[in-house]
């Protein structure tokens, strides 16, 4: 049965073999990390959850197919964000909705130095506010560690586009986030790029 | 407009550079050629490397938000998708009752009564408490006849309180059945069972996918749980198929 002590692997292969216990114990392990990329992904809390349900049900069912050769956290988080990223696709006419600034229920990790938080809270914030085109790559590289190449062929786009994409949500980031301090520096950032100066908290929509 | 166009590639190379010609260079977005010929120039103006690492301090930022704590998956959201595996499990695996476990639970508080059971997927055992008085319906309850997931997935994310909507008189209602106070419930909704009015709860138990349904009637209060039917649903009571 499914011990507390079991890997990641030995819980899908006892899943796999009919236990009805090892993907809840997998799912619990896993659920609060994959929700905050589901969340830095899509931003909506509705959308990042039906999205988190659909990956967990597709590995749920997917799971004898997986091979021990990756990681289950690996695994697991590619059918997130290709959960997210689909339904980036499906919306991508829909406007954005703006958001809270802190969702409900969603209480201060413990142990948590007050300044991390606040530097946590200060940097998802702003990359939250980023348009998508500039977010997604972003977390894709920046955050969860994709390559450049994997990010590329997730979104479907030209690795030169993933890295200029980059390259302007940065430059925002780091403006919105004080990094920036050279005003002439500020004064080159083009039109329409950012209009950050004295509203770093603001949201874009697109 | 892309990075290699607001760079001219045969002009001359002066500071200051645009903060997004300098992100661009960060990123390798800019053309090999070009960024070889940048790269020097760059390096010997304060400016423009501290721009530079103003967008190194940026990415360590960002890679610190994948491996610092974050908040949990909200309790609505959580229970919402416990759910959807469980119907998922149920999908897969035949039901099962846990019969034994929840007479005995209720034999010892006293409380004896017929045991419901839902044919469908994940659904367990449900224990109604006959009330002596009262057979007036009221419309505004949906008709329940058992507990079983179905219901449980009806009432999941409602906040339908009807006569407990006050915080208040919700909390007392809950520890008069020996629930805890403070919780919040993860649904509700307003009910009618076997023709009594009356507000279905869904509880989390600790237990993954696992949920306490609790159905009181309008008159539930500290002393007087007013219980209807109960029952535990989910969470490890199906076996291997």
């Amino acid at each position: 049965m499914t011990a507390a002590a079991s890997t990641d692997a030995e819980l899908i292969a006892a899943h796999a073999a009919g236990d009805p216990r090892a993907f809840a114990e997998l799912v619990r392990r896993h659920r609060d990390r994959m929700w905050a990329v589901a969340l830095r992904t899509l931003r909506d809390p509705e959308e990042a959850a039906d999205a988190l349900q659909e990956a967990f049900i597709s590995a749920f069912r997917a799971a004898s197919s997986f091979r021990a050769e990756s990681q289950v956290t690996t695994w697991l988080h590619r059918i997130v964000v290709n959960a997210c990223l689909d339904r980036i696709r499906r919306r991508q006419a829909r406007p954005t909705v703006p958001l809270p600034e802190t969702g409900p229920g969603e209480p201060a990790a413990a142990g948590d130095a007050m300044a991390d938080r606040e530097t946590r809270l200060v940097v998802a914030d702003a990359l939250a506010a980023l348009p998508e085109e500039q977010r997604v790559p972003i977390v894709l590289v920046d955050v969860e560690g994709y390559s450049v190449a994997d990010t590329a062929r997730l979104l479907g786009i030209a690795e030169g586009t993933v890295k200029s994409r980059c390259a302007r949500g940065r430059a925002k980031l780091a403006k919105v986030l004080g990094h920036l301090r050279n005003p002439s520096a500020d004064a080159n950032v083009p039109d329409g790029a950012v209009d950050t100066s004295h509203a770093t908290r603001s949201r874009e929509g697109r | 407009m892309t990075g290699i166009d607001s760079v001219p590639a045969d002009g001359p190379m002066e500071p200051p550079w645009p903060v997004d010609v300098l992100a661009d260079l960060h990123a390798g977005a800019l053309d090999t050629a070009v960024a070889r010929q940048l790269w020097p120039l760059v390096r010997q103006d304060p400016d423009a490397r501290s721009t530079l690492a103003a967008l190194d301090t940026t990415r360590a930022e960002l890679a610190a938000l994948a491996t610092s704590p974050a908040p949990p998956m909200p309790a609505h959201l959580a229970t919402r998708l416990d759910a959807a595996l469980a119907a998922e499990a149920g999908a897969r695996m035949a039901p099962v009752l846990d019969l034994a476990r929840a007479r005995k639970k209720r034999n010892q508080r006293g409380w004896v009564a017929g045991v419901l059971v839902a044919a469908a997927a994940a659904a367990v055992a449900v224990v109604t408490i006959p009330r002596g008085t009262g057979t007036s319906t009221d419309a505004v309850g949906t008709p329940v006849t058992s507990l079983n997931s179905a219901t449980l997935t009806a009432a999941l994310g409602r906040s339908d309180y009807g006569p407990l909507a006050d915080p208040g008189r919700r909390a007392a209602c809950l520890a008069a059945n020996q629930q805890d106070p403070n919780q919040t419930p993860a649904g509700a909704m307003q009910v009618t069972l076997a023709g009594k009015p009356g507000v279905l709860l869904v509880l989390t138990t600790g237990k993954l996918a696992q949920y306490r349904v609790l159905v009181v009637g309008p008159d539930c209060a500290t002393g007087h749980p007013d219980r209807l039917a109960e029952a535990v649903i989910g969470g490890g009571t199906v076996p291997t198929r």
